[in-house]
């Protein structure tokens, strides 16, 4: 199967710390909860520190950090605001398909450069009717906010993904993915142009 | 043992999702499908029936306009701007109006009342014939920032293409 692969480019007059918080996943389910219900950094394999939190009641692989009972949540780690390659837990929100995905991720965050790497570690499964193992095995893409020498902001982003589950669906799943991406980019333009708060309520 | 499938609105954390899990997907739902009719003419969607998951468009929109979320709102109304540039149709420019409506009612602009604000998203179709739908897009978007800000957003350019 195909994946769905995507470039997108944006050039506006502003500034780079406007793209801050469009470019850092943990706040994707605060913004976007009808894209990711749930994102969080992960404690890293074989940590048994004190400030991870919500260890899987099965415990934890020493050598993935992923729990044993691929259904658990995984461990938490702090947020923080810029961090070298880490797994990152998210629950992503996919028609009535819920996939609970792990990337490795890297963020930085410099007054001239926001810049977000991704790339897939392992599906988790994926919730519908029934869940199944897995779901998604390819997903990396980048996200970055530059400043040009004209002043405006550069961002580009790029996303390549495709779906395994449901086995019966993988065929429209993967064609809604051509739907998919483009919503999200246009997200994180949004998250970058209007700010937010703006996911709840007015 | 606790499943994702059991959170809703815990709290605290930031961990979890705003909303419960059935509103989101049934958001996520109403803008594939709205973002599905707009690319169902380009490849690859175009040479494959409608995916079963895709709602019928006044069902999706209708979905955006009860969800009262400005998000949710603003990404339906500027994507159907850019279809309606693409597809023009009377069906296209009664919905487009419904979520225009639905947008200003939540946004609540100061100065700016009702019909102004619906027609200043017309004059994106009046002003230019043929306009092209990423230009459509971004008058859409300068649109919203000016109407929510009061400030003139200088959106140079956006592209999204296929890089397979």
């Amino acid at each position: 199967m195909r994946p769905a692969s995507y470039r997108g480019t944006a050039s506006f007059a502003g500034s780079v710390a406007s793209l801050s918080r469009a470019l850092n996943p943990l706040h994707w389910h605060e913004d976007a909860p009808y894209l990711w219900f749930e994102t969080y950094l992960m404690a890293p394999a074989g940590s048994r520190g004190a400030a991870e939190t919500g260890a899987p009641p099965h415990g934890t692989s020493p050598d993935t950090g992923l729990p044993w009972f691929r259904a658990e949540a995984p461990a938490q780690a702090p947020a923080r605001d810029c961090w070298t390659p880490t797994q990152l837990f998210e629950a992503v929100v996919f028609d009535h398909y819920l996939y609970r995905n792990v990337l490795l991720t890297d963020r930085v965050n410099q007054p001239d450069k926001i810049s977000l790497h991704y790339s897939q570690v392992e599906c988790l499964e994926t919730v519908a009717r029934r869940p199944c193992d897995g779901g998604i095995d390819l997903d990396v893409g980048e996200g970055t906010a530059t400043r040009e020498p004209d002043g405006t902001v550069r961002l580009v982003v790029t996303k390549t993904i495709r779906f395994t589950q449901p086995q019966a669906a993988t065929a429209e799943v993967n064609l809604l993915a051509h739907v998919m991406v483009p919503l999200c980019f246009d997200f994180w333009l949004h998250a970058g142009l209007f700010g937010t708060g703006g996911s709840t309520h007015g | 043992m606790k499943r994702v499938s059991d959170w809703t609105m815990e709290g605290g954390g930031g961990r979890t999702s705003r909303v419960d899990r059935a509103t989101a997907h049934r958001w996520n739902r109403a803008l594939l499908s709205i973002y599905y009719y707009g690319r169902r003419h380009q490849a690859p969607l175009s040479r494959h029936p409608p995916p079963a998951q895709v709602l019928p468009l006044e069902a999706a929109i209708q979905v955006v306009v009860g969800s009262r979320a400005l998000g949710v709102l603003r990404l339906a109304l500027a994507d159907l701007c850019r279809t309606r540039a693409a597809q023009p149709s009377t069906r296209i420019e009664v919905l487009m109006r419904e979520l225009v409506a639905a947008y200003g009612r939540l946004v609540g602009a100061p100065g700016w009342a009702a019909p102004d604000i619906v027609e200043t998203f017309e004059r994106i179709f009046r002003d230019d014939a043929t306009p092209d739908p990423e230009e459509a897009y971004q008058q859409a978007i300068r649109r919203m920032k000016e109407l929510e800000s009061g400030t003139v957003l200088q959106l140079i350019s956006f592209t999204v293409q296929t890089a397979s």
